[in-house]
């Protein structure tokens, strides 16, 4: 796991290698932005999250070019923004501390499908260090 | 040079996209939002700021935001806007997803919407030249850096005489945002290099802008909008075409013709 900056919430462009169906050069790019789990869950991110999906998905119904924007992905097919994160644990903070937080997922390759699927694999996926 | 045009049309296209878009989250007190810089305690922030010369910059760049932006705010158009434009949060990539790809780089995707805001649409381009100049890239051309990206978003969305009269103090009032909060942090964490990604080159972007007079940057830009933007625009009546957007011979000529008197004397 990618160190989390501690002032700030980071984003994560990173590379998941899926090797279920056999093909080791099958692998996805995503985005994951990770947020401090406690601002995560107060009253205002939350409305806050709520007109970031809107907005995101708007550009991406909008956009007539190959430019891409994240889209917030919903768990389970649910409609609740405020709940499309998975807890971590033990995630390392710049001060060399532990901490919970709060792993939000955007779907970045258009189409794919089994984006949850991956969850469930979470620790196997290769976190690259090509943050930018 | 090609890199930059495209910086801008990308933000031109979410502009484009979320033109009638709004939400009342987006209307919120934000420490980066440029139209409230004035609610800064700049004075405080300031004093952070080691470097007498970037300090006096950003002061003389407050005042002229106080007396030339302020007063017309309520006549500059807003919009939803990203409001953070910077390397990190710019996805480039060759124009396929192999592992060792070659081929020219493009800008593929934007990310981290976190910072949106309901502020002054002119506010988003004024963040991404403001980035740009910061950019490996912008380093090197700070001229064409700025150029590349107007003429990328004002291809899609013109900006107005106020907007582009604005524009220069606006590019400033990132950049000393940046060079303050990254100041002011900085004392709170002398040990985290993170925090000097922007704020050190950033003195150097704001002392480059200083160095000439507002007017100066107004009339650059305009130039480069009116003679490179427009679709179909004419210059010594040749229909632009986009590969004269990065023939160079152009940028140096508006350079010279705006800035050559005061590049001779500095």
């Amino acid at each position: 796991m990618q160190r989390i900056e501690s002032y700030d919430d980071a984003n994560f462009y990173c590379e998941a290698v899926d090797t279920r169906d056999g093909h080791d050069q099958q692998y996805r790019s995503y985005l994951i932005k990770c947020y401090n789990a406690v601002e995560t869950c107060t009253e205002g991110s939350s409305n806050l999250l709520h007109g970031l999906g809107l907005m995101l998905s708007r550009i991406n119904e909008k956009i007539t070019t190959d430019l891409q924007v994240p889209t917030i992905v919903m768990p389970h097919n649910s409609n609740d923004l405020s709940s499309n994160y998975m807890l971590m644990d033990d995630c390392l903070l710049s001060d060399d501390s532990r901490q919970q937080v709060a792993v939000r997922l955007f779907k970045w390759i258009q189409g794919y499908e089994a984006l949850f699927d991956c969850l469930s694999l979470m620790d196997g996926w290769l976190l690259t260090n090509n943050l930018r | 040079m090609r890199l930059m045009v495209e910086l801008g049309t990308a933000v031109g296209i979410v502009w484009r996209c979320l033109n009638g878009f709004n939400h009342d989250a987006f209307r919120r007190r934000h420490l980066w939002d440029l139209a409230q810089f004035h609610s800064l305690n700049t004075i405080q922030y300031l004093s952070y700021v080691d470097d007498s010369d970037v300090r006096a910059c950003i002061q003389r760049n407050y005042e002229s935001y106080q007396q030339l932006v302020l007063p017309v705010s309520n006549l500059l158009p807003t919009a939803v806007i990203m409001a953070d434009c910077n390397d990190a949060n710019v996805i480039v990539a060759t124009d396929t997803y192999q592992v060792e790809a070659v081929g020219p780089l493009r800008i593929t995707g934007l990310i981290d919407f976190s910072d949106a805001v309901d502020t002054w649409s002119c506010n988003e381009i004024a963040i991404t030249m403001a980035y740009g100049l910061l950019s490996s890239y912008g380093r090197q051309h700070r001229y064409k850096a700025l150029a590349g990206i107007l003429v990328g978003y004002s291809r899609i969305r013109r900006l107005d005489d106020l907007e582009l009269q604005c524009l220069p103090i606006l590019i400033v009032i990132r950049l000393s945002m940046s060079v303050m909060i990254g100041a002011y942090s900085l004392s709170k964490d002398p040990s985290n290099e993170y925090l000097k990604l922007h704020s050190v080159p950033a003195r150097e972007a704001i002392q480059f802008m200083c160095a000439f007079n507002i007017d100066a940057h107004t009339r650059f830009f305009q130039q480069i909008q009116n003679r490179l933007s427009a679709p179909a625009t004419v210059v010594a009546d040749a229909t632009i075409d986009d590969e004269m957007l990065y023939d160079d011979s152009i940028y140096n000529a508006l350079v010279n013709q705006i800035y050559g008197t005061m590049l001779h004397r500095s």
